[in-house]
């Protein structure tokens, strides 16, 4: 055991207190029996879980982020994927210029790129919202699968492929039989991060909503502008233990975090 | 089956250098020629460029006559071992050895067979289910050497197999590389920084320098008589002196001969007198350095060393041993 410093102890202690606490203090007013938001709840029950289950207008907005998670990681895959493998194996010029264009999405404030999109899609171009969204999300999530899957492709071995070839593969067998599955796991933790991404997003839903195209963070925004019942608590606990479950399965089949860290080292690089 | 693998005039210049400067080489059927040279000097680019890797700037490369520069490296039928084997980490022993042959859509049956054959061929039939991952570095470079012969290629390219085994090993593997080029009568290239390696294995060696092939022969006669200095120098021909009436010659510091006091030299020798400079133990006995009287620094091999820097020696050079380097290019 290494001895610590007193302060340090009671720093980290504040700390976590500071992290953890209004988590614990939600998932503990989700439980409650009472028709109010307080602390400590009155009376425990499930009410509340029920109650969010069997909510109309929440159960559509999470269609919907789903979809919209799904469709936004797949397109984004779709169009990330070959951008990276041009990056790392083909001739795209100027590499340095073109890697931090498809990093931008994450700099630019999403406020702007969602009033733009807004401005320019629907409003010009009559755009449905729904594709809007889907439009804003894939925007968003680009950098993730371009990073994700090019840090993945970086640190494969290229004589693998080379080696493909020579023993009579053309570049698309070569492509799904050798570096698909060796970039899997970066495939992988590039559509988890995305998902998760998309799934979160706050400010270019809100931007992009209409009609059929609210998601569940936004839903759950109206939710609380009004009504002061735990709904919206018992909907967040519920949603904290599916990140949980999520980074577990994760971590599993992918090594997540040791992805995610090479990802973050390389997107610091110059 | 065997091919004739023939390079005429391969140029390929990387930014700033020239990798290969107007290449022509001919690599005969069934044998293997090895590419040998320092680091740096062009026999990876070569190979990469015989392999279909790299479209050379100029120049044609012809596998049994018919001009393959323009295919790509699926349409050459050619088996690489690669320095870092480049197993696939996803497939089995068996699946890497298999690949080739699925590719060429060969029915299941005859696939089942021929990668049997090539485990056979390397002995490790017990290891077909196994991950590359699982293996060790001599079973990897089995695996990857099955997986390139199996697809019975018109030529086998080996760019340094043995460069990442330990030395022990990588000696063994030689006779092991050597048996199964035979046994499938191959044409191969080799490429390596080795030179025992070069001397042992092949049946002709072409030593590249700064991306031109400086010398190609026999292993012994490329030995015996490097064609210039550079060469000389390279394949460890350490002292170069002037013996008077022969001119400038190249000798090994192992046929550099030590006269002790009273000793006479053999008749067709030539006798050079210097003092110790350097000391050396080297395992199997002692690396010494001499410095002459007209101050040529020359090293010689003694199995014992009965001698201390600063004292006076004879050193006697066997005419026969001496490369002359009269009339070479440097």
């Amino acid at each position: 055991m290494t001895r610590r410093h007193p302060v340090v102890g009671a720093v980290a202690a504040v700390a976590l207190t500071f992290l953890l606490g209004p988590i614990l203090l939600v998932v503990g007013v989700a439980f409650t029996a009472g028709d109010t938001i307080e602390f400590p709840p009155r009376g425990l029950s499930l009410r509340w879980f029920a109650q969010a289950l069997s909510y109309g207008p929440f159960l559509e907005a999470l269609r919907t982020s789903l979809l919209v998670a799904v469709a936004g990681t797949v397109l984004a895959l779709a169009l990330g994927l070959p951008v990276a493998l041009s990056l790392n194996r083909g001739g795209a010029r100027p590499r340095g210029a073109i890697g931090t264009l498809f990093t931008l999405p994450v700099v630019v404030p999403e406020l702007v790129l969602g009033y733009a999109l807004f401005q320019t899609l629907m409003v010009t171009f009559r755009v449905s919202a729904f594709g809007a969204l889907l439009a804003g999300h894939t925007v968003l999530l680009l950098p993730y699968a371009v990073r994700v899957t090019g840090a993945s492709l970086a640190q494969a071995d290229r004589s693998l492929e080379e080696a493909a070839r020579g023993l009579g593969a053309g570049g698309w067998a070569t492509f799904t039989r050798v570096t698909l599955p060796v970039i899997g796991p970066g495939v992988a933790a590039a559509s988890v991060l995305s998902l998760v991404t998309s799934f979160n997003n706050v400010p270019l839903s809100l931007l992009l909503n209409g009609p059929g195209t609210t998601t569940l963070p936004v839903a759950m925004l109206h939710h609380v502008e009004f009504a002061f019942d735990p709904l919206v608590a018992a909907v967040c606990t519920l949603l904290l233990v599916l990140a949980v479950v999520v980074m577990l399965v994760t971590e599993r089949l992918a090594g997540f975090t040791d992805v995610l860290a090479r990802q973050e080292a390389d997107r610091w690089r110059p | 089956m065997a091919a004739v693998v023939r390079l005429d005039r391969v140029r390929h210049t990387f930014p700033g250098v020239v990798a290969l400067d107007d290449v022509e080489l001919t690599a005969p059927p069934g044998r293997l020629t090895a590419l040998l040279g320092p680091s740096g000097c062009g026999k990876t680019t070569l190979l990469r460029v015989v392999a279909g890797h790299l479209r050379p700037a100029a120049g044609r490369v012809l596998i049994d006559g018919r001009d393959a520069t323009a295919l790509p490296p699926e349409r050459r039928d050619i088996g690489m071992v690669f320095q870092s084997y480049a197993l696939f980490p996803h497939l089995t022993v068996a699946g890497n050895v298999a690949f080739g042959l699925r590719m060429r859509r060969l029915p299941r049956e005859t696939v089942r067979r021929r990668v049997g054959e090539a485990l056979d061929l390397v002995g490790l039939a017990d290891q077909a289910g196994r991950r590359p991952q699982e293996l060790s570095g001599g079973q990897r470079q089995r695996v990857a050497l099955a997986r390139a012969v199996t697809i019975r290629p018109a030529v086998l390219l080996l760019d340094e197999p043995l460069s990442s085994l330990d030395a022990r090993l990588a000696v063994q593997m030689r006779g092991e590389l050597r048996r199964v080029q035979r046994e499938t009568g191959l044409t191969a290239i080799l490429v390596t920084h080795d030179q025992e390696e070069a001397l042992e294995l092949a049946d002709e060696i072409a030593i590249l320098d700064r991306g031109r092939v400086v010398q190609h022969g026999a292993p012994q006669e490329v030995f015996r008589a490097p064609a210039t200095r550079w060469v000389a120098g390279f394949l460890g021909y350490e002292n170069v002196l002037d013996i008077p009436g022969k001119g400038p010659v190249a000798v090994r510091p192992e046929h550099l001969g030590l006269l002790r006091p009273g000793d006479e030299a053999p008749g067709d020798a030539h006798v050079v007198d210097g003092t110790v400079a350097d000391v050396r133990f080297r395992g199997t006995g002692y690396t010494i350095t001499f410095r002459t009287a007209e101050g040529r620094s020359l090293v010689a091999v003694s199995p014992d060393d009965g001698l201390a820097p600063g004292a006076p020696a004879r050193l006697y050079v066997p005419l026969s041993r001496a490369v002359g380097l009269e009339g070479r290019s440097t």
